[in-house]
C-alpha cells in the first residue's frame, strides 16, 4: 500500500449527511463519545454504516434500560388504557389500546432522548406536548384508514385534555430520563451543584403547589357534593374524603415544605445542605403510603362498601375494586420507592464529590 | 465498602480486563480493540462494549469522564473509563474463580487439554 492510500486513510472522514443522520439518532447523553468513536474508526462508507448499525441498537437499548422507570411506565400505561381511553361507546379494545400504545412508545423514546438540563417543569411540559401530538396524530391516521377505531368526541375533547394535566403532574412528580452516576469519587463545580440543587428545588416547589391546589379543590368539591348527596352513607363517605383531602394538604404544608439552599455558602456547606434536602425527599417518597393514601382511605372505604352493597353481585364487585385498589397502591408505592432510591443514590454520590475548579 | 464483590458475567470480565489493559488510554475504541483481541476469533461489536460499560458504571465498578474535544475525532471528546476499587475486587474474584475452574478441568482431563 502506498502513501496515497495512507493519506486517504488519514484524511478520511464520514460524509456530513451520514453524520447528521447519526447525530439525530444517537441519544444526546451518549452523542459526544459515540460519534467521536465512530469518527475515529472511520475507514470507508460501508464500514461506517455497518458500525453505526451494529452500535445504535445497543446504545439505544442501554439508554432505555438506564432511563426508564418501569413502575411509572406500568402506572402510566394502565392509567392511559383504563382511565383515559376506556369507555369507548363501541366494545372494541383496540380503540383504547392504539392511542395508549402510541403514547407509551413516545414517552419511552422521550426518556431516551431527553436532554440533561435540570429544568424539570419545562421537560414535563414537552413530555405532555409530545404525548398529545402523538395521540392526535395517531387519531388523524385512524380517521383516514380505520374510522371505526377512533376515540369518541367526548373522550377527545374532555377526557384527553384532562389526561394531559394528569400526565404533566405524574411526569413532574417523578422526573425520568436522567441517570445520576454511581457513587464514585467525582469532581463537580460549584455552578453545576447550584444548578442541580436549584433545579430540583424549583421542581419540588411546583409539585407541592400543584398538590396543595389539587387537595384544596378536591376537598372543597367533595364537601360541596357531600352536602347535596342523596344517601346518608354516601354523604358520610364524601365528607370523610373531603376531610382526608384537607388533612393531606395540612400534612404537605407541614412536612413537604422546600427549604431553599441559602446563597453565598461555601462548597462543603452547600453540599451538606443539598444532601439533607435529598435525604428529606427520599424519606417523604418512602412515606408515600402514610402521607398520601392513608388520609383518603376512610372515605374511599365507606363509598366502596356502599357501592358494593348496592351492587347485585356483591363479591365480584368487591373483588374487582379491591384488586384495582391494591394494584394502584402497589404501583404508586413502587414509583415513589424508585424516586427515593434515586435520591439516596445521589446522596451517596455527594459523599464522595470534590470541588472542581 | 465491606460488601461481597459483585459476580461478573464473562463479557463484563472481558471489558473490565480490557480497561485494565488500556490503562489511562481506556475509551470506547481502545477498550473495544482490547476486548476483540482477548475474545479471539469471536467478533465483538462496538455497541455491545458500550452497553456493558454503561452497566458496569451503574454498578459502580468503573467510572467515566469526558475528555476535551480533539480534531482527529471530528472535534468530539473521548469518554475515558477507569476501574473503581469495587471493580478491581470483582475482577480479581472473577479471575480467581476462572482459575479454580481451570484447575478442576486440568485435574479431570489433564494439562494436555489446552494444546489439543
Amino acid at each position: 500500500m502506498g502513501d496515497g492510500y495512507m493519506d486517504q486513510l488519514m484524511y478520511a472522514r464520514p460524509p456530513e449527511t451520514f453524520e447528521r443522520i447519526v447525530r439525530l439518532l444517537v441519544p444526546p447523553a451518549s452523542r459526544e463519545h459515540v460519534m467521536g468513536d465512530l469518527y475515529e474508526r472511520y475507514s470507508s462508507r460501508r464500514q461506517y454504516l455497518v458500525d453505526v448499525l451494529c452500535t445504535l441498537p445497543f446504545v439505544f437499548a442501554s439508554r432505555i434500560r438506564r432511563t426508564s422507570n418501569i413502575p411509572l411506565l406500568v402506572l402510566t400505561a394502565l392509567f392511559l388504557r383504563f382511565a383515559v381511553f376506556q369507555g369507548a361507546p363501541r366494545n372494541n379494545g383496540l380503540i383504547a389500546l392504539i392511542p395508549a400504545a402510541v403514547a407509551m412508545l413516545v414517552l419511552v423514546l422521550r426518556d431516551v432522548y431527553r436532554t440533561l438540563t435540570p429544568n424539570w417543569p419545562r421537560q414535563a411540559a414537552i413530555d405532555v406536548l409530545l404525548y398529545a401530538g402523538a395521540v392526535l396524530l395517531s387519531e388523524a391516521v385512524l380517521a383516514l384508514s380505520e374510522p371505526q377505531l377512533l376515540l369518541s368526541r367526548q373522550q377527545l375533547l374532555l377526557v384527553f385534555p384532562i389526561s394531559c394535566g394528569q400526565l404533566f403532574y405524574l411526569r413532574l412528580m417523578v422526573p425520568t430520563g436522567y441517570v445520576w452516576p454511581a457513587p464514585t469519587v467525582r469532581a463537580i463545580s460549584m455552578n453545576e451543584l447550584l444548578r442541580e440543587a436549584r433545579g430540583l428545588e424549583r421542581n419540588w416547589r411546583l409539585v407541592l403547589r400543584i398538590e396543595i391546589g389539587l387537595g384544596l379543590s378536591l376537598g372543597a368539591g367533595l364537601a360541596a357534593i357531600s352536602w347535596s348527596a342523596p344517601g346518608s352513607v354516601e354523604r358520610i363517605g364524601l365528607a370523610l374524603m373531603a376531610a382526608g383531602a384537607f388533612l393531606l394538604v395540612w400534612l404537605l404544608t407541614k412536612y413537604a415544605r422546600v427549604r431553599p439552599l441559602p446563597p453565598g455558602l461555601g462548597f462543603a456547606e452547600s453540599v451538606a445542605i443539598y444532601r439533607t434536602s435529598l435525604q428529606h425527599r427520599a424519606k417523604l417518597a418512602s412515606r408515600y403510603l402514610r402521607l398520601y393514601v392513608l388520609p383518603m382511605i376512610p372515605g374511599c372505604a365507606v363509598l366502596l362498601i356502599d357501592g358494593a352493597l348496592r351492587s347485585p353481585n356483591l363479591l365480584v364487585h368487591l373483588a374487582r375494586v379491591a384488586t384495582a385498589s391494591v394494584v394502584l397502591v402497589v404501583l404508586f408505592v413502587q414509583v415513589q420507592n424508585s424516586s427515593a432510591a434515586k435520591f439516596r443514590r445521589r446522596t451517596e454520590q455527594l459523599d464522595l464529590v470534590t470541588e472542581a475548579p | 465498602m465491606a460488601s461481597a464483590p459483585l459476580s461478573l458475567g464473562q463479557f463484563e470480565q472481558l471489558v473490565l480486563a480490557a480497561i485494565l489493559r488500556c490503562g489511562r488510554n481506556a475509551y470506547g475504541v481502545t477498550v473495544h480493540q482490547a476486548v476483540q483481541q482477548m475474545s479471539g476469533a469471536k467478533r465483538v461489536v462496538l455497541g455491545a462494549v458500550y452497553a456493558t460499560l454503561d452497566r458496569l458504571e451503574d454498578k459502580a465498578l468503573i467510572s467515566s469522564w469526558l475528555s476535551d474535544p480533539t480534531p482527529e475525532r471530528g472535534g468530539r471528546g473521548k469518554r475515558h473509563y477507569r476501574l473503581e476499587p469495587d471493580g478491581e475486587r470483582a475482577l480479581r474474584e472473577s479471575v480467581l474463580t476462572s482459575r479454580r475452574v481451570c484447575e478442576a478441568v486440568e485435574q479431570a482431563w489433564g494439562t494436555g487439554i489446552w494444546t489439543s
